[in-house]
């Protein structure tokens, strides 16, 4: 069987093995050191702890993660080998995918073992992330490039519930510790809101109804990623999150009845989907979508049962789901084939992966002497302890689980032999083998899988649970139920008739309205919002500055609007200096029209030339000699500096200035209307109220003691000396540069 | 303009009578190097022959960062908890102002390596004589630049006045950190702005695009400064002091009409967001960040929004804390506003600069957030936001400047396609730091948001950070975006290659991506000292 395609023997994948024998070694750790666990601090001021601690739930987790995970490393080594040589890519691609696979892992273990929930959150982005270079390996192809963007975006925003769900816990409760947390919360409007943003990252990452569709894209990623992300590590960290935290969920009645809810749905649409899909690995994924909501189900009917059944479930479903992941690769490897209708009859001809595959698909479908039966079993039995509604909903999912699945394994190995087989290579199929071997040992000895799940429902359910699966001939309701279920499946499987129409529908309807075409469609608005806005915020300056100028207006606006008018403005009367200061402002206020108005520049500067000096003669007026003297200073340098460059200046009219379209001038005027009506209004108010405190009796005061004759003197040489020299500096500086200026850049 | 300056500045009470505390030379001395330096650079250009100015003005610019730091260090070791006001209480030197000096002298380090880089660009990415005219045969000659195996290439070596210019322009935001009156906090930011206007300028390659940023930086700058005048002169008018305490005082007792407050306040506070590129106030920033040559991006990137943000912290919690149901409102406005645009201009960007400016604007958006918070847990992480996202900024940058063609650096998005082809170190690199601007944990960026949305949450911004939470997952998509092109696709033929840095680029990119890399991991430290204490009252 072992024949290889294209006959050059490869190079041994060394990468994949080391990563394999990491994870054999991460197995022997959590199989052995169960109960251990430590704590240091982190980052003591945000109350951060590294702490981990494998306890049951962490032992069931990370032995699902390294034990699965070593099954499917051995099986990578030879597919991803194959899966180079198709693509013609070099084989040293493989250092893009076995480091990410190793983290993968890691990460899952970190997850399943961390105590703090920033850490649980930390770790849950990290399994994003992995998987996002996984997802997308086949770079070449678009599919895989979208397909990994959406599941990263899908989970990775739905995991910033997780975080803020943790901030508003810390500030409830001052602590990041999930046990201490677990402890503390009490039912509250936090807790149940807490409760739902946790719910709602795990649920993302579970890939539950409405979030379900990034799911089925992913399988754009090589087999071992799917095999892996769909039983052992990216799916299950959502349920392993929803464990973690169980006993804070079942504070919030709410909450739970939403998870029953978003699991029975899943359920449901999953497994409809299922039934109907032609290619082998969406059959899997949309039966993935089905199962993992069984799980979710459990966790929001509560109780002791319920926890226990979901954690078994966990591990049973991890076993046969990467078990099928792996069929579905041996056979497209040996086939080239990926669809059902493609493919039949392997049955006679891989006889070993037949068997191995039947066993895996028995074990989902919940038939005796695997360890499938007792998963259903407990569910049945957690479901009749909750009421008559979960007992339809957990036989309907028995039912479609039965039949898809059925259907799969038939459609694969039974009827007319259709496509051409080319040798499946040992280790294709030998993990299957494995794998299966362990799904019919559970289905017959089940005590060590069922003190795993006691030791991870005691976790969750935060109170000791004892469960005892096992065969019972009798008419109990769970063997009630799964009869039928067996009956209404083995129904549906004969006459697929029943459900074509249903499913057809369902694929439909989800095409049409269904969540991935709002996740498209949001992306899309998103795109077409930016562009429009980015052609609006156009590059010409005028916008940029209008774009300063209106928000800044507005705010201006807001403090006038909501400062209070009455008794802030008052009209005061005209006496002595003040008749000498209006026709000043007079010939300031001509002066400023002239600037806008003028044609010929030198005009607008020596208009801005009185404006200065008109200014400057009314502080002297109104009693500032000092600032007066150095505002007539400035006002000549700067006149004289704008002359010597406008006679430097081409002569060039500014007339030659198209004046621009009327609308924009009459805009232009009534901003600058606006604009001076509050400075006008901001200055009023300011003049109504009293003046502070003066300086100017002070200085009065104190001018015979600095032996000057008068104020203005003894400001200028004495109290503003300093003050006196730096202008002084500066002024001289400016001629320089003025001087240089004007004798185009020689100063002598 | 210049006129009111002096007029507020004459008309305010005299010291006369009191005698003046002595000057706190040690506190200020960091601030004194850098411009003692910066007085010396310059000094240095007028004295020294052209070939031993590159020489002399990196290892003076090194040594006075080097020096600054190590006073400060020495400083912190004896300094008063509730810091000290100095210089007639023109100055405060606190807990706030030393991390924040601490922050700008650290990233200054890390960008003027980039800015004396001489080897990623033969002669150095700023322009070899500021007063050649684009377009001419000089300037094709200087675009060559300083090849190695070119005879007259010592003629092409950049202009060495961008290393003063830093200095001052560093100095300007040490001031500003401090400043304790506005009237000081004015000065300072004309300081640190002016020489940005020009180094704007100063690209080698595409001196029209540079010089076109320059304009519109120093035009809307302008605007940003005339506004934050009027409000300093609205704000006097109302208080009658410039004091940041004063005019606190003031609007909790004051029956002067609250028009001129509130007016003040706004064309203050619209000054210094602009200064901040929290939009929108931030027009000129994609057109800026694109023009200036890249070293200079970074370190405005990174300098100048931790300068606007500590400037903003102190205006904010000293100045305006008791008005702070007025402006508290409007605030979240702004930062919905500046996320909002960050994020969703960003994801239509075609050109990586311009990406990572709408990226800092999103960023300003979240750091607002933090600055609006005026509890103890609200300074610190807007602080350590600063520090960890500055960081992650100057090596960005520095990895940008790498990436190039015939044409200089190569900053269409396209261009990068397959880029983990040619160098997978470079595209690792870029990768992580995309993700700590994304804030993915393990990065500062994650730990940085964190630390800030938590405490708006404590304070009762839930919506607020609801919205920042949405705008982030937004902005991530763009990021990613530039990570699925590095590694998702196949590169051009005709591509461009990366450049081997030479030691300062990589001491700067290194700086950058270990200092992420540990605030993400172990930020305990970063944050304790940012916690350290809060801004001295008086």
């Amino acid at each position: 069987m072992a024949v290889d395609r294209g006959g050059t023997r490869p190079t041994a994948d060394r990468p994949g093995w080391s990563a394999c024998v990491i994870a054999v070694a991460g197995f022997a750790l959590c199989l052995f050191a169960g109960g251990a666990g430590f704590s240091l601090p982190w980052a003591p001021s945000l109350d951060l702890r590294l702490a981990f601690a494998l306890d049951g739930l962490a032992v069931l987790y990370g032995l699902l993660a390294t034990g699965v995970g070593a099954l499917v490393f051995a099986y990578g080594t030879r597919y991803l080998t194959l899966h180079l040589e198709h693509q013609r890519r070099p084989a040293v691609e493989r250092w893009r995918f076995w480091p990410w696979m190793t983290l993968f892992a890691v990460s899952m273990v970190g997850l399943a073992t961390a105590q703090d929930l920033v850490l649980v959150f930390v770790f849950f982005d990290l399994t994003a992330v992995c998987s996002y270079f996984l997802i997308g390996f086949d770079r070449a192809e678009r599919e895989a490039r979208r397909s990994a963007l959406m599941a990263l975006l899908v989970t990775v925003v739905a995991a910033v519930a997780m975080l803020v769900a943790a901030v508003l816990l810390h500030a409830e409760h001052g602590t990041f510790a999930i046990p201490e947390l677990l402890d503390r919360a009490e039912p509250s409007t936090t807790t149940t809101l807490a409760a739902a943003l946790l719910a709602v990252a795990a649920l993302a990452k579970s890939a539950q109804v409405p979030l379900h569709f990034w799911l089925p894209k992913a399988m754009a990623a090589p087999t071992p990623v799917s095999a892996y992300l769909h039983s052992a590590a990216m799916v299950a960290a959502g349920v392993l999150v929803l464990g973690r935290v169980h006993p804070l969920l079942a504070r919030s009645e709410a909450v739970l009845t939403g998870l029953v809810v978003v699991g029975a749905a899943s359920v449901v649409v999953g497994g409809v989907l299922a039934l109907r899909r032609d290619v082998l690995k969406q059959v899997l994924a949309y039966s993935t979508i089905s199962q993992y909501g069984y799980m979710v189900m459990l966790y929001g009917i509560g109780g002791a049962a319920a926890n226990g059944a979901a954690a078994f479930y966990v591990l049973a479903h991890g076993i046969a789901k990467s078990a099928l992941f792996m069929t579905a690769g041996a056979v497209t490897m040996a086939t080239g084939e990926d669809r059902l209708s493609r493919l039949g009859g392997l049955g006679r001809r891989v006889p070993v992966l037949a068997v191995a595959a039947g066993a895996a698909s028995a074990t989902l479908a919940a038939l005796p002497l695997t360890v499938g039966f007792f998963k259903d079993e407990l569910l049945f039995a957690a479901a009749v302890e909750r009421g008559p509604v979960t007992v339809v909903l957990a036989v309907v999912a028995a039912t479609l689980t039965f039949a898809y699945i059925g259907r799969f394994w038939i459609g694969l190995f039974l009827g007319p032999a259709r496509g051409s087989v080319g040798a499946a290579s040992t280790l294709l199929v030998a993990p299957v083998v494995v794998l299966a071997a362990v799904a019919v040992l559970g289905g017959v000895v089940v005590e060590p899988f069922a003190r795993l799940a006691e030791d991870a429902a005691t976790v969750s359910a935060g109170e000791p649970v004892t469960m005892s699966p096992g065969y019972h001939l009798d008419a109990r309701p769970e063997n009630l139920m799964a009869v039928a279920a067996w009956a209404l499946g083995g129904l549906l499987l004969v006459l697929p008739r029943l459900t074509d129409g249903l499913s057809r529908a369902f694929a439909a309807a989800g095409e049409r309205f269904g969540p991935r075409r709002a996740y498209d469609g949001t992306l899309r608005a998103l795109d077409r919002v930016s562009a429009a806005v980015h052609d609006r915020e156009v590059r010409d300056l005028r916008g940029s500055i209008a774009a300063v100028l209106v928000p800044a207006g507005l705010l201006i606006g807001v403090a006038f609007v909501a400062t209070p008018t009455a008794g802030a403005y008052m009209v005061g009367i005209v006496e002595g200096a003040d008749w000498v200061i209006l026709p000043l402002l007079a010939l300031v206020v001509v002066a400023t029209v002239v600037t806008a108005r003028a044609r010929v520049r030198l005009v607008v500067a020596l208009a801005l030339a009185v404006v200065g000096f008109a200014l400057a003669a009314l502080y002297a007026l109104v009693g500032a000699p000092d600032v007066a003297l150095v505002a007539v200073v400035v006002e000549t340098m700067l006149t004289l500096v704008f002359v010597a460059a406008l006679s430097r200046l081409p002569r060039e009219d500014p007339d030659r200035f198209v004046p621009g379209d009327p609308v924009r001038r009459r805009r232009d005027v009534f901003a600058a209307l606006l604009a001076g009506l509050a400075a006008f209004v901001a200055l009023w108010g300011f003049l109504s109220q009293p003046a502070a405190d003066s300086v100017s009796d002070e200085h009065l005061r104190l001018t015979p003691s600095a032996h000057g004759g008068d104020v203005v003197t003894v400001i200028v040489a004495d109290f503003r000396g300093l003050d006196t020299l730096v202008e002084i500096t500066v002024l001289l500086v400016a001629v320089v540069g003025v001087a240089t200026l004007v004798r185009r850049g020689r100063l002598w | 303009m210049s006129a009111l300056v002096t007029a507020i500045s004459l008309a305010q009470d005299p010291p006369a009578k009191e005698t003046l505390a002595p000057i706190d030379y040690g506190a200020i001395m960091p601030m004194l190097i850098i411009l003692g330096a910066a007085c010396l650079g310059v000094l240095f250009e007028a004295l020294l022959p052209r070939h031993q100015r590159w020489s002399a003005q990196v290892a003076l610019t090194l040594l006075a960062l080097v020096g600054a730091g190590v006073t400060m260090a020495f400083y912190i070791a004896d300094a008063p908890a509730d810091g000290t006001l100095t210089l007639a209480g023109a100055i405060a030197v606190d807990r706030p102002a030393l991390f924040l000096w601490g922050t700008l002298l650290a990233l200054a380090l890390g960008a003027v390596l980039m800015i004396a880089d001489r080897t990623v660009e033969p002669g150095g990415a700023f322009v070899a004589q500021a007063a050649i005219r684009p377009g001419t045969v000089q300037d094709r000659e200087q675009r060559l630049g300083a090849h190695p195996d070119r005879r007259d290439g010592a003629r092409f070596q950049m202009q060495t006045e961008v290393f003063p210019l830093t200095l001052f322009a560093l100095g300007g935001m040490m001031v500003f950190c401090s400043a304790n009156d506005l009237l000081t906090m004015f000065i300072a930011l004309e300081v640190l702005s002016l020489p940005l206007y020009l180094m704007c300028g100063l690209a080698r390659r595409r001196r029209l695009l540079s010089q076109e940023a320059a304009v519109k930086y120093f035009l809307l700058g302008a605007f940003a400064s005339a506004f934050f005048l009027y409000g300093l002169a609205l704000l006097y008018g109302y208080a009658g002091s410039v004091r940041l305490a004063d005019i606190a005082n003031a609007a909790a007792g004051s029956d002067r009409s609250d028009t001129l407050l509130f007016g003040g306040m706004a064309l203050l506070i619209v000054g210094l967001l602009f200064k901040g590129s929290v939009g929108p106030f931030h027009a000129w920033t994609p057109d800026v960040y694109q023009g200036a040559p890249t070293p200079l991006t970074g370190f405005m990137a990174a300098c100048t929004k931790v300068a606007a943000f500590g400037g903003i912290l102190r205006v904010l919690s000293v100045g305006l804390e008791s008005t702070q149901w007025e402006w508290r409102g409007i605030m979240w406005g702004v930062a919905i506003v500046s996320m909002i645009i960050g994020a969703v201009l960003g994801l239509t960007q075609t050109d990586i600069k311009r990406m990572i400016a709408y990226s800092s604007i999103a960023h300003a958006g979240f750091l607002l957030i933090g600055a609006i918070v005026l509890t103890p847990d609200g300074l610190s992480s807007t602080l350590f936001y600063l520090l960890a996202y500055g960081f992650t900024t100057v090596a960005t940058f520095g990895v940008i400047s790498l990436v190039r063609d015939a044409d200089g650096e190569a900053t269409h998005l396209s261009q990068w396609a397959g880029l983990a082809k040619r160098s997978p170190l470079v595209a690792g690199v870029f990768t992580f730091l995309l993700l700590a601007l994304a804030g993915i944990p393990l990065t500062s960026g994650f730990i940085g948001k964190f630390v800030v949305f938590s405490a708006a949450l404590s304070d009762g911004m839930a919506p607020l950070v609801v919205i920042a939470l949405i705008a982030s997952a937004v902005a991530a998509f763009f990021y990613l975006r530039v990570i699925v092109l590095m590694y998702f696709s196949e590169p051009a033929p005709d591509g461009p290659t990366v450049t081997v840095p030479g030691a300062f680029t990589t001491a700067s990119i290194t700086l950058g991506v270990v200092v992420t890399l540990l605030l993400g991991i172990v930020p305990a430290f970063a944050l304790d000292w940012a916690d350290a204490g809060t801004f001295a009252l008086r």
